[in-house]
């Protein structure tokens, strides 16, 4: 993977894809502790304050990531694999539709919406065979959960 | 000393072993085991459910009931832990990392199997453990002040980085990372909240179920999805490949007695000596190997050594509770809180004045490991059929429970968001070739070791002096000065050797 | 995918069929008897903690008046906002019981910059259960018997004293002390009680403020030495604590439970309701456990109720001051 960092001052290459992405993410991580603390009393090293120890920490964090960067555009390291948006979106989709809805629609149907949208991070979706799977698992999960175990999740609507 | 505690068991077994409770050892198990294996429900969220059904019986019957069940728990926590890569509680996480490499390699039954034969073992040890030295550790244990604590702490997190087999200085970035997520929420030594951008769910701090849901068990549905076909373990047939060979034996009944030895050890220390026991167990068995670059692929002892410290620690963590009355992890706090609903005060007392009811307990808590070694093994056959059910179908159901166990263990939407978002996050990570493993371990320690050290400087006046003042405290401090050694020493070795062949 | 307008929307149906068969229940019942459903105890610990067996223990024993279900749901977090905000925003039919402290819940609305609710006017008291005071305990290996010789150690000790707090409660029982008596001492914070113990046995701390439960199951090991109770009368649960008010330490700070509901629930609702706590608070059985835990059977009407609730929360707005404990945000 090449990157060209600066204007005018050549080519900089990455050696190692995954590491740089490691020391963004490090970097970014450690930025926001220290921005989001910033209202944070800092206190003495033998008071601390809530922000002592997470500004220390965020500052470590941060540079840890320079470092990690730095080496990466020295050492060499393995690619970033391909990232699929499909599998990641609707497993997402799915488990917040499930957290919206659970308390609106019940486990029952929440179980089913589930599993259908959990089905097209697939490809290839048979719908029929996800619908029963998902009727089947709404199923077992009412009977097992809400009526043998007793927890408090709503089987249908309302409550 | 020795005929007493002979005279004690037996009191104790005879308590216990009546059909009318053996019976409830076996109800518990089996409940504990089954809700334990579904992916996302770990020991906690199993005990809080099954405690209702307790309330009905006599105090000792319940109190099988509740420790057969969480045993079970356990059990079926590892199970998942091995088939599935996810961890139902922190202890379980170990397992995840050699236990799922093994059964992608068609080894499932071998993990399990051995599992189960070194938490027994485990089990048995620390056992005895309690009955015998029951009151002298648990003055051991109060011994223990904050800056101990601290020191403890620290090396837990030293060992942390161990965990990883990928690069060292990710995974010291991802123990960082994770001791500022653990930071997330109310401040013990002075009230403030941190990082809370006004959420009232965050108020108490990122739970450790959607964390731990979201970055092991969505993340390993999401990269299975991706691979151009899903998979399919392959899964021996005879009765031959499900049982360990003996060349497995050899392999790992070491690990297993080191594992015991720690975990014993570990889990009588209140407040976060037992999650502590199978990391440990973990670096010990990678820093003792012959050959530490196999950890990671499926190695045995990975699982041997990390399940019988696990089950060790179940066991010893009773002490504090059964000897002081003072619970030592959130299980315990449970089991105390259904001791007191069945009117029984847990303390020193109850050995005196209810030698039947401890002595009992101790008894129950061989019997259901016994009874769990009874039952799982049979069922290792089964959970590996289960893995030959098409992917496609399996994947919603694992995703169904996952969400199910974070929602029932607190019904809020907001829990299941934040499983989302670390869904999210521990997809970027596994892109980036970061483990989340060590970052779990800092999210659990971090705040511990935060408040320890907060504390004992307050009650120091600033003295910073006082951890090395401590013997308990400076010797921790040196052990893990030794074990830092120990990490960095082959890694200058070997960035020696790249030197050299360049 | 191939993709069958007709066939789908077919499954569809027959899933919803089938979805439908499994999870009816019964329609919400305003018209019928009240109670005709289950009925939720709303609890703002985490299961199995010592909050979560009293809240238990009544929902067994009103299980068995009205022959319903009563389901309990924990809702932890935020030191019971969470629970509390929940409440105010369910149907007010009465099927949604919050059984807590009303004590914490007025002080939730001074300890937050923004409390979710205004607790005086969202939520009701239906009836009262218990008090419970907390405790100023020391180790058992120290030599000060009675807090007049604890005091005067303290007052010689100034700054080097040290005492342990394990919430808002025991915060404030500390302030007042302190300044009542004149102290230096520093205040040592704890996530729970059973966490300071070692430090007390080793004499690190030399006081501290702490729950009743715990106190309470401690003495009874021998490990902690109650000196006095915070009420301002001496509770028959303990009759030999002495209070902190008898001994020149005026103040009486109780935690009270009750059994609460949302604001708009109707009259009629809110009478039934302290009906059955009444009758199971009047009993022996309760009385010995409620003892056990440390306090009192309190038994109240709803307006005498509601009207400790108002002035809870005012007293919390002065402790808060006077503590001078930061809200939080």
């Amino acid at each position: 993977m090449e990157v060209c960092a600066g204007a005018g001052s050549g080519m900089v290459r990455v050696k190692s894809p995954q590491d740089f992405g490691a020391g963004l993410v490090f970097m970014l991580i450690g930025s926001a502790g220290l921005y989001f603390g910033k209202d944070l009393t800092f206190g003495t090293a033998s008071r601390m304050g809530p922000g002592y120890f997470a500004t220390w920490l965020s500052f470590l964090i941060l540079a840890l990531g320079v470092g990690v960067g730095l080496k990466a555009l020295v050492i060499e390291g393995p690619r970033i694999e391909p990232i699929h948006l499909r599998p990641i979106l609707f497993v997402v989709a799915a488990i917040l539709v499930f957290g919206f809805l659970i308390n609106v629609a019940g486990l029952a149907l929440t179980a089913v919406l589930l599993t259908i949208l959990a089905a097209y991070a697939r490809r290839s979706v048979k719908l029929t065979e996800m619908i029963l799977l998902g009727v089947g698992l709404a199923l077992f999960g009412v009977v097992v959960f809400v009526y043998v175990l007793g927890q408090a999740l709503p089987p249908w609507w309302g409550r | 000393m020795g005929f007493d505690f002979i005279q004690n068991l037996a009191i104790g077994f005879s308590a216990a072993a009546s059909f009318k409770h053996l019976g409830f050892a076996l109800i518990g198990c089996l409940l504990g085991t089954l809700i334990g294996v579904l992916p996302g429900i770990g020991p906690i969220p199993t005990i809080a459910m099954l405690l209702p059904i307790t309330f009905r019986l006599s105090p000792l019957a319940s109190l099988i009931m509740l420790a057969a069940i969480y045993y079970g728990a356990q059990y079926g926590g590892s199970t998942t832990s091995i088939l599935v890569n996810i961890p139902g509680e922190t202890s379980s996480i170990v397992t995840c990392i050699d236990g799922y490499q093994m059964a992608r390699q068609g080894r499932a039954s071998v993990a399990l199997a051995v599992a189960a034969l070194g938490s027994f073992f485990a089990g048995c040890v620390s056992t005895v453990f309690v009955a015998a030295l029951g009151p002298p550790l648990a003055a051991i244990a109060q011994q223990f002040n904050s800056p101990d604590y601290f020191s403890l702490m620290v090396l837990g997190l030293v060992t942390a980085v161990v965990l990883a087999h990928g690069s060292l200085i990710k995974a010291v970035g991802m123990v960082l990372v994770g001791l500022l997520f653990g930071l997330v929420g109310t401040d013990v030594n002075s009230g403030v909240a941190r990082y809370t951008f006004g959420i009232s769910e965050l108020w108490d701090g990122i739970d450790f179920l959607p964390l731990v849901i979201g970055m092991f068990g969505i993340v390993e549905i999401i990269r299975n999805l991706e691979q151009p076909t899903l998979p399919r373990a392959p899964v021996g047939t005879k009765f031959r490949d499900l049982w360990p060979s003996k060349k497995d034996f050899q392999e790992s009944w070491r690990a297993v007695l080191r594992g015991t030895g720690l975990g014993s050890i570990l889990g009588i220390l209140p407040g976060g000596g037992a999650v502590l026991a199978s990391f440990a167990s973990y670096t010990l068995e990678k820093k003792v190997a012959k050959d530490p670059t196999r950890f990671g692929m499926g190695v045995i002892e990975g699982v041997a050594g990390p399940e019988s410290a696990n089950n060790a620690a179940a066991q010893t963590s009773f002490i504090p509770l059964l000897t002081l009355g003072l619970p030592s992890n959130a299980v315990m706090a449970l089991m105390m809180g259904a001791m007191m609903i069945q009117g029984i005060q847990p303390g020193s007392a109850v050995m005196y004045k209810r030698p039947d009811l401890f002595w009992g307990m101790v008894a129950s808590m061989w019997i259901g490991n016994a009874m769990l070694l009874v039952i799982n093994l049979p069922l290792v056959g089964l959970w590996v059929r289960l893995l030959t059910v098409p992917y496609r179908l399996l994947y919603p159901a694992i995703l169904l429970f996952c969400v199910i166990g974070v929602y029932a263990t607190n019904a809020n939407v907001v829990q299941l968001v934040l499983t989302a978002v670390f869904a999210v996050f521990g997809y970027i990570l596994l892109k980036l070739g970061c483990e989340p493993a060590p970052m779990v371990l800092g999210f659990i320690l971090g705040p511990l070791m935060e408040e320890n050290l907060r504390r004992s400087l307050v009650i120091s006046r600033g003295d910073p002096m006082v951890f090395i003042e401590r013997p308990i405290s400076a010797v921790l401090l040196a052990i893990t000065l030794a074990v830092i050694a120990l990490i960095i020493l082959p890694q200058f070795r070997k960035a020696r050797e790249e030197a050299f062949q360049e | 995918m191939r993709f069958k307008p007709r066939s789908f929307l077919h499954s569809i149906g027959l899933a919803m069929a089938l979805a439908a068969a499994l999870g009816a229940v019964p329609r919400a019942a305003s018209a019928q008897e009240y109670p005709s459903q289950d009925i939720r105890f709303v609890c703002a610990l985490p299961p199995g903690s010592g909050a979560d067996v009293l809240v238990r223990y009544f929902a067994e024993k009103l299980r068995l008046i009205v022959n319903r279900t009563v389901i309990v749901e924990n809702k932890p977090g935020a030191l019971g906002n969470i629970a509390t905000e929940y409440v105010a925003r369910s149907k007010p039919d009465g099927y949604t019981i919050y059984v807590h402290a009303a004590s914490a819940v007025a002080a939730n609305q001074h300890l937050f910059k923004k409390p979710p609710v205004d607790a005086g006017k969202a939520i009701q008291i239906a009836a009262t259960i218990n008090q419970q005071p907390f405790m100023l305990a020391v180790s058992p290996k120290s030599p000060y018997k009675t807090v007049a010789e604890l005091t005067a150690a303290m007052k010689q000790k100034g700054a080097k004293a040290s005492y342990a707090t394990a919430s808002p409660n025991g915060t404030v029982m500390g302030e007042i002390y302190k300044r009542t008596a004149g102290l230096q001492a520093v205040e040592v914070t704890y996530k729970n009680s059973p966490d300071s113990l070692n430090e007390l046995f080793s004499g690190k701390l030399d006081y501290g403020m702490y729950d009743p439960v715990f106190s309470l199951a401690q003495q009874r090991e021998g490990r902690i030495r109650i000196l006095a109770v915070s009420s301002g009368k001496r509770l028959e649960a303990n009759p030999d604590l002495p209070t902190m008010t008898e001994l020149g330490i005026p103040m009486d700070l109780t935690g009270w439970w009750a059994a609460m509901l949302p604001a708009s629930t109707p009259k009629s609702i809110i009478d039934k309701v302290n009906q059955w706590f009444t009758q199971i608070v009047k009993t022996d059985e309760t009385r010995k456990f409620l003892n056990s835990f440390g306090g009192d059977p309190f038994i109240n009407s709803p307006e005498a109720g509601q009207a400790l609730f108002e002035k809870t929360i005012k007293e919390w707005g002065e402790y808060i001051r006077m503590a001078k404990i930061e809200p939080r945000g």
